[in-house]
């Protein structure tokens, strides 16, 4: 069964005069790695935020249609108990820092002290959790202090700690410089590889390529493609998207007839390789 | 709309987000000013613009802290009675933004005076009973001026309250007037007293 | 910028629970307010406030930033008060039209040394308690958490604020901006300071908000606590009594004039 599960959802912000949604209908399966890709403003914060709960409960406006999440309805369930459920983790590591803790243990803790869990669990939990984000050296550190790419870490680790079996990550890289990019592509790897279900959305295509199982494509509102990676990514430019650099160069290849027209182009750097030793 | 049941509404996670950010707004302007040798203090800015956005409580409790957190920070601890005044300011500023005077700037100047008033007032006591009437500023000699000429000490520090601080809230008012002004819709929504600022809120719909 | 008083150094006085420490601090304010006697002042500064700041191994510092903060208020007090209290007729020093005189300078007096005991029993709280502490202990004493939430995230979020604020300046100057000359050209400069640095802030607001709300910050049950307060049995009577003597003393000040017959006191 789907863990995570999207039926005819539209959503208006208050205050627009257009829908940030469209009759969205999509399913998560649980344990996969999910890439929503898609322009600017065509809506992939607003179906995470419709996923984990945000919508309704923390913006107002015109909805329609249901999120289930493991079958019950986000509109019936407050959000406090939504976030056991589904994790969200936003695009600045700055403002993730709760800024009420001092350390970060103590922050990593935070959202265990809000849940009311014991001291001897949580400390099980935080030692734990920190190990597991290559943490454990700058425990005693303040958040502040932390490097854009380890803040953005300790914001995974907050949310994980929670342990949400779904975790919904929206451009999570998009203020970090390539090393940071690196370390939390790297940490988002090791969440799939503990059986948490990903949505992530992501402009860097290479990634999603990398990372993803799955492709969901936006548009305007509307979920115009939804299918296995190299397929869609191949059409990442009908969408206005950034293709990779793998897809440029074989297009570029084919324009200048080096190579025969071909529909599915390569996204990753073993499927370059591939591509480009067989037909070339 | 019961009072608990307004505070809940006011209180929410996006005001509590704002109020930190409110005071350190508060503490970092008024550390501009003083940079800039301006002849104002404008460090509530931070109270206003939470009592126009979140309601007259929250506004005030912007206030009342970052007074003490001032006091704490500079070794200032004489200073922290004085959060009572900007306890006050805070209340003002709400209760007047929910009267829509910052759609207006008329109003929003009307609004200044008079929170400036309240302000002199409510400080004025706390002067004399704290601080003896003087502040260790060029101010006091107004106060010399006034007691010289047969006024008493709350009369004294009353009087130099109002000189001063109608002006400064005023000039306070009128910022927080350009700052919503410039700030969008669509954030100023996020906020639990936006209809304070949109003058027509589209109809929303339930959500359930 | 300090970004806070607090000195981390290990004394007796340092690792008393923050409440404490706030209760004596309190005990000491009341005091000096209600005692009518001109140097009640400065026998709780000297015999009180003194001591425990050598305790505390803080003495420099109270005794440093008490003075530099009351100096000013202090010599505004001479010459105002000194010379314009209302009703005063004891001339002891006449300069010019100016008379010096002695009821003045007793309030001048009795008004600064209790500043300065204000200054330094507060002092004693600031230099020795991490705000971060404070604030935990006020929740614990039954403030709302969401107060606590406010005090140790505004402290945390100021050097960062000041840091963009001193970047704009910069960043500013650099453009041509200037910040020094007539009172026009810095009203001027003021306008472009402050709107990036509220606008930036204002900015953040909402991701703050739901990245608290993605962890459950306004849970509706009991919160636990990461860290632990050390608190012990004696300082919680000792806090009790100093609250019940803050009362008394309000209570005797208050009935000053019944003093020896007060129903309050005999009881
Ligand atoms: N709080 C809001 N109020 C009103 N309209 C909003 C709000 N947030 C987003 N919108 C609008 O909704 C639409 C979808 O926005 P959304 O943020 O979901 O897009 P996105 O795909 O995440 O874009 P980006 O790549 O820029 O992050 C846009 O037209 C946007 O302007
Ligand atoms: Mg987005």
């Amino acid at each position: 069964m789907s863990i995570l599960r999207v039926e005819q959802l539209s959503f208006q912000y208050l205050q627009a005069n257009r829908n940030a949604l469209r009759a969205v209908t999509c399913e998560f399966e649980p344990g996969t790695v999910t890439a929503i890709v898609g322009a600017n403003g065509a809506g992939k914060s607003t179906l995470c935020f419709a996923l984990a709960g945000f919508i309704p409960h923390f913006f107002r406006g015109k909805l329609q249609g249901k999120v289930y999440v493991n079958g019950a309805d986000t509109q019936q369930t407050p959000l406090a108990q939504l976030v056991t459920q589904v994790g969200m983790v936003f695009q600045n590591p700055f403002n993730q820092i709760s800024g009420a803790k001092l350390t970060v243990s103590e922050e990593v803790a935070f959202g265990l002290e809000n849940l009311g869990i014991a001291r001897a669990e949580m400390e099980t939990r935080v030692a734990r959790t920190l190990q597991l984000f290559d943490l454990q050296h700058v425990a005693q550190q303040s958040p502040f202090a932390l490097s854009g790419g380890q803040q953005q870490r300790l914001a995974l680790a907050s949310i994980f700690i929670m342990e949400p079996p779904v975790m919904i990550l929206d451009e999570p890289t998009a203020q970090l410089d390539p090393h940071g990019t690196r370390q939390v592509m790297k940490t988002i790897q090791t969440l799939a590889a503990h059986g948490r279900t990903i949505v992530l959305v992501e402009h860097k295509l290479e990634w999603v390529a990398r990372l993803a199982a799955r492709v969901l494509v936006l548009d305007k509102g509307a979920l115009v493609a939804d299918g296995e990676p190299r397929a869609i990514l191949s059409r990442a430019n009908a969408w206005g998207l950034i293709e990779t650099r793998y897809a440029r160069a074989a297009r570029a290849a084919m324009e200048r007839g080096l190579i025969e027209k071909k529909e599915l182009l390569p996204q990753t750097l073993e499927q370059a390789k591939d591509w480009f030793q067989i037909e070339g | 709309m019961s009072f608990s049941e307004r505070l809940q509404k006011d209180f929410t996670t996006i005001t509590l987000a704002l109020i930190p950010v409110a005071v350190v707004i508060n503490i970092v302007v008024g550390q501009i000013v003083a940079t800039l040798k301006l002849p104002i203090y404008v460090d509530s800015i931070g109270t206003i613009l939470v009592g126009a956005l979140c309601g007259p409580l929250p506004g005030a409790i912007t206030g009342a802290i970052s007074n003490i957190l001032w006091a704490y920070i500079t070794g200032q601890i004489q200073t922290a009675p004085f959060a009572l005044t900007a306890f006050v300011i805070g209340l003002c500023a709400g209760f007047f933004a929910s009267k829509g005077v910052f759609k207006n700037i008329a109003w929003t100047i009307a609004a200044g005076l008079a929170t400036g008033v309240i302000a002199a007032l409510v400080s004025a006591p706390i002067l004399v009973y704290v601080n003896g009437g003087v502040t260790g500023t060029g101010t006091d000699a107004i106060v010399a001026y006034f007691q010289a000429t047969g006024a008493n000490l709350i009369q004294a520090a009353t009087i130099q309250g109002f000189i001063s601080d109608p002006i400064d809230k005023t000039i306070s008012y009128l910022i927080v007037w350009l700052i919503l002004r410039g700030m969008s819709k669509r954030l100023i929504s996020q906020f639990p007293r936006s209809q304070n600022i949109l003058t027509e809120e589209s109809q929303v719909e339930g959500t359930s | 910028m300090n970004q806070s008083f607090f000195l981390d150094r290990a004394s007796g006085w340092h690792a008393l629970h923050p409440l404490t420490k706030l209760a004596v601090a309190l005990a000491i304010a009341v005091t000096v307010f209600c005692v009518r006697w001109n140097y009640i002042s400065v026998a709780l500064f000297v015999f009180i406030i003194l001591p425990i700041a050598v305790w505390a191994k803080i003495w420099r510092e109270v005794l440093r930033t008490t003075f530099t903060v009351i100096l000013p208020l202090a010599i505004s007090l001479v010459l105002v008060q000194g010379f314009f209290y209302p009703g005063a007729t004891d001339v002891i020093w006449q300069i010019g039209p100016f008379s010096l005189k002695r009821e003045g300078l007793e309030f001048a007096f009795v008004t600064a040394t209790r500043l300065m005991v204000i200054a330094g029993a507060g002092l004693l709280v600031v230099y020795a308690t991490h705000p971060a502490d404070l604030a935990r202990a006020l929740v614990q004493a039954g403030a709302p958490y969401s107060l606590a939430y406010i005090i140790v995230t505004a402290i945390q979020l100021l050097p960062e604020m000041q840091a963009r604020a001193d970047g704009i300046l910069n960043a500013q100057q650099a453009r041509g901006l200037e910040t020094t000359g007539s009172l026009r050209v810095r009203i001027a400069a003021f306008v472009p300071l402050i709107a990036p640095l509220v606008y930036g802030a204002l900015e953040n607001v909402q991701e703050r908000a739901l990245a608290l709300d993605a962890r459950a910050f306004r849970a509706a049950r009991p919160k636990t606590s990461w860290r632990e307060l050390r608190d012990s049995q004696a300082q919680r009577v000792a806090r009790v009594l100093l609250i019940i003597f803050s009362i008394l003393v309000v209570l005797v000040s208050l009935q000053a004039a019944l003093w020896q017959n007060s129903p309050l006191v005999l009881r």
